[in-house]
């Protein structure tokens, strides 16, 4: 009897924190961030959508279809690997009624990462609570609350609810507008952590099987539905490109080569060091600013053009 | 599976269950779930190095009842140190065998000879210091007839493992937690709020002051370089208040939470920053490790018997060994000798036992010769805390130079020094709480208890949000490395 009333009076103590807990949960996850405004976007306008790019933060960051005179949305996010590109794919599959070029990347390490396996791993709450794609199975991933720290959450929902600040760092076509500053960060010191953060110490078989069959599910996806894909390596800065480790970027170059020839619907371009991105185009060492974004925006256009005629 | 993760937050309820409601009906039931689920705790970690506890239990058992059938003191003496050889050999290899080889090839460098000696890629099994601890006092203890070896490996098991202490104490002794295995345990409410409450007390020390002073100590010490003499010195206040609460706040959520399944451990901190002087410190800070070096190595050795000398070979002998338990570095040894010779002086005058009792017992205040000696214990501390979170030697000595420059008079100035202000103010709140429960087993004990329920858990309340708000990125505990 004694444990009963133990366990009533704990249960009765911690209701209102839980009470509490459950509110500020729901409401972060009302708070619009890039996640979600990608999400309701796509659910509107997927149907109108012509040419839709994915990949990660070389793309999201690199590509502005404001400036594209086509249907363009840029569903890209930091970190989004080759399986969520898919799983979003897949997920408007009936819907993607006007499409008809994909723009993915494939960088040096995309045969080599995923979201849910690497540093960024946080990141995956963010496909299963606004995407509403489940690429995990683990509770805390269903919870702003399990991550990052309460007292950041707090401010960012002080910020929402009373100053009316979003988290959303996209244009209204999904253009990540966090790179603006004309002032460039340490272009070594970056590239040096980029390849450090790029660079796989030992190959994970399953990793890399994951991801070649997700590339081959796209290019399925394409034929079946008519697409054409355009493979990109983005371009980055010599600090980052010279320091590559030459077995895992020749393995990336001539797998996707292979696998561009193969199929008549896709093609690549290999922009890793293109000379005509200089030094006032970068961000950092692997990320455009808003002047080399425009270069590189101009550049695509050009492949989409030469690909849709 | 760490104490301060959402993990934990839903496992221990789920034990707590089972174990008083399905549980219930037989005392060996309860064992097996205890430990089931002290297995299921340890291989969140490396489920690999399960197997490692597992053979350093089954070792200890096997020996243990070796001993105690031996009709002859050589077998005895044999199974004995066979036991002995093969957990700090196991301890050896996991914790020293880089550190060993590493000294050695550059002890060898000094002279221009170089040496190629393959070092191995090692990952420390979580809790290996604390667990083969365990095991050796009760191999100790049966050799030297101070208690029957244990016949049932399940309760033998669970004393090792029992998820409480299991990766980082407190180090438990055989004659005081087996009973406790083998014996009926009633549920007990006044026991179990207590648990809750001391769990609640560590999880704020843990969450609120450790990790918050881990934030600031890391960004003075990673770049102590370019900062003032009273920036570092701030920087080693940070670490000293880090390291106790870390340190402490886990003891406090292990044993509240064994509290919550009937069972005592011992107590690992009484208040050890209020300490008058550095012997009175090395009764309150990590009191399971500093008893166990006590019982097994300073006695052994002679302990005070044999004369000033005699006291104050052993004494550096303790404070070293203990200092390279900590960890493979030349940073723990000198840490261990600074603390050995803060202790001399009342080693020498045979003072070390003038202060038993907690600080100002039954008043409100010290006095100002007992603060003054509180204050000088402290910043004997700090200095020492220094090399224990140094990366090497050298940098622990070029901080404490830093220290004592004349940049020392300047206002500390360093990154996010605003944000520090939050913390300085709740590091203040718990030492006054600290203060105010020093005659308890812990500062929460009975801190409260007669107010009206309303402001109780309102005081409560506030404790749980300031943890709420402080919670994000789950800590590991310092201790765990060791």
């Amino acid at each position: 009897m004694r444990i009963k009333k133990f366990i009533l009076r704990l249960i009765f103590f911690i209701v209102p924190i839980l009470l509490l807990a459950v509110i500020f949960e729901l409401y972060l996850q009302k708070i619009p961030n890039d996640y979600s405004f990608k999400r309701n976007y796509l659910d509107k306008n997927s149907n109108q959508i012509e040419v839709l790019f994915l990949g990660n933060s070389h793309i999201f960051y690199g590509v502005n279809p404001e400036m594209l005179n086509y249907n363009t949305f840029n569903a890209s996010n930091v970190s989004q690997s080759l399986n969520l590109d898919l799983a979003i794919l897949e997920k408007y599959e009936n819907e993607w009624e006007k499409l008809k070029v994909i723009v993915i990347p494939i960088d040096y390490f995309s045969f080599f990462l995923t979201l849910e396996k690497g540093t960024e791993k946080w990141r995956a709450k963010n496909y299963n609570i606004y995407y509403k794609i489940p690429i995990s199975y683990d509770f805390k991933d269903y919870l702003e609350l399990a991550h990052g720290k309460t007292s950041k959450n707090f401010e960012r929902a002080t910020k929402y609810y009373f100053h009316k600040e979003t988290n959303r760092s996209c244009n209204k076509l999904g253009f990540g507008l966090g790179n603006l500053s004309k002032y460039n960060q340490d272009l070594i010191k970056t590239g040096n952590e980029s390849v450090r953060k790029h660079t796989v110490k030992e190959i994970d078989d399953k990793i890399l099987k994951g991801n070649l069959k997700s590339l081959n599910s796209i290019i399925d996806f394409s034929k079946k539905h008519h697409l054409k894909v355009i493979f990109v390596t983005c371009p980055a800065y010599k600090t980052y490109t010279s320091k590559l480790d030459t077995t895992q970027l020749n393995y990336t170059v001539q797998t996707i080569e292979k696998i561009a020839a193969k199929n008549k619907n896709t093609f690549y371009i290999n922009l890793l060091k293109d000379t005509s991105y200089l030094t006032e185009d970068f961000h950092d060492a692997d990320h455009f600013n808003e002047k080399g974004a425009q270069k590189f925006t101009l550049k695509m256009d050009q492949m989409i053009k030469i690909i849709k005629n | 599976m760490l104490f301060n993760s959402l993990n934990f937050a839903i496992f221990l309820p789920i034990v707590f269950v089972l174990y008083w409601f399905v549980a219930n009906k037989s005392l060996r039931i309860q064992n097996i779930l205890l430990l089931v689920a002290s297995y299921f705790f340890y291989s969140c970690w490396d489920w690999r190095f399960l197997f490692l506890l597992i053979f350093s239990t089954v070792l200890d058992f096997v020996t243990g009842i070796k001993m105690e059938s031996s009709k002859d003191n050589t077998t005895k003496k044999m199974w004995f140190w066979f036991s002995i050889i093969i957990n700090l050999g196991f301890l050896g290899i996991f914790k020293y065998y880089n550190f060993f080889i590493e000294s050695f090839v550059q002890a060898f460098a000094n002279f221009g000879i170089n040496v190629d000696v393959w070092t191995l890629k090692i990952v420390l099994p979580v809790g290996i210091s604390f667990y083969t601890f365990h095991g050796l006092s009760y191999v100790i203890d049966i050799y030297k007839n101070r208690i029957k070896a244990e016949r049932n490996v399940i309760d033998y098991s669970l004393f090792v493992s029992f998820f409480p202490l299991l990766v980082a104490g407190p180090i438990e002794r055989a004659t005081h937690l087996l009973p406790q295995i083998i014996s009926k345990r009633e549920f007990d409410y006044t026991k179990a709020v207590n648990g809750l409450r001391q769990i609640l007390w560590g999880l704020f020390k843990k969450i609120v002051i450790a990790d918050q002073c881990a934030q600031f100590a890391n960004i003075i010490f990673n770049s102590s370089a370019h900062y003032s003499g009273s920036t570092n010195f701030v920087g080693a206040l940070f670490f000293t208040f880090q390291i106790y609460c870390d340190f402490s706040g886990y003891s406090d959520i292990a044993l509240g939470t064994a509290r919550l399944f009937g069972f005592e451990l011992l107590r690992n901190f009484a208040f050890p920053y209020f300490s008058r002087d550095i012997a009175e410190f090395w009764r309150r800070w990590h009191i399971s490790l500093s008893s166990w070096f006590k019982d097994y190595l300073y006695i052994p050795l002679g302990g005070s018997k044999g004369g000033t000398w005699m006291k104050i070979r052993n004494t550096f002998v303790i404070f070293i060994v203990s200092g390279f338990w900590h960890g493979a570095n030349w940073t723990f040894m000198i840490w261990g000798l600074l603390n050995a010779l803060y202790i001399m002086p009342s080693i020498i005058f045979n003072t070390n036992r003038n202060y038993i009792e907690i600080v100002a017992k039954g008043k409100i205040l010290p006095t100002f010769r007992e603060f003054f000696n509180i204050l000088l214990t402290f910043l004997l501390t700090v200095f020492a805390w220094i090399f224990f979170r140094a990366e090497n030697v050298t940098f622990a000595f070029k901080y404490i130079a830093s220290i004592f420059s004349e940049t020392l008079f300047i206002i500390p100035n360093f990154k996010r020094k605003e944000e520090s202000l939050i913390l300085v103010i709740f590091i203040l709140f718990l030492v006054a709480i600290e203060w105010k429960g020093r005659e308890n087993q812990y500062a929460l004990e009975r801190f409260g208890l007669k107010w009206p329920k309303v402001f109780r858990w309102l005081f409560y309340y506030l404790l749980i949000i300031s943890i709420c708000y402080f919670t994000g990125v789950e800590q590991q505990f310092i201790y765990f490395q060791f």
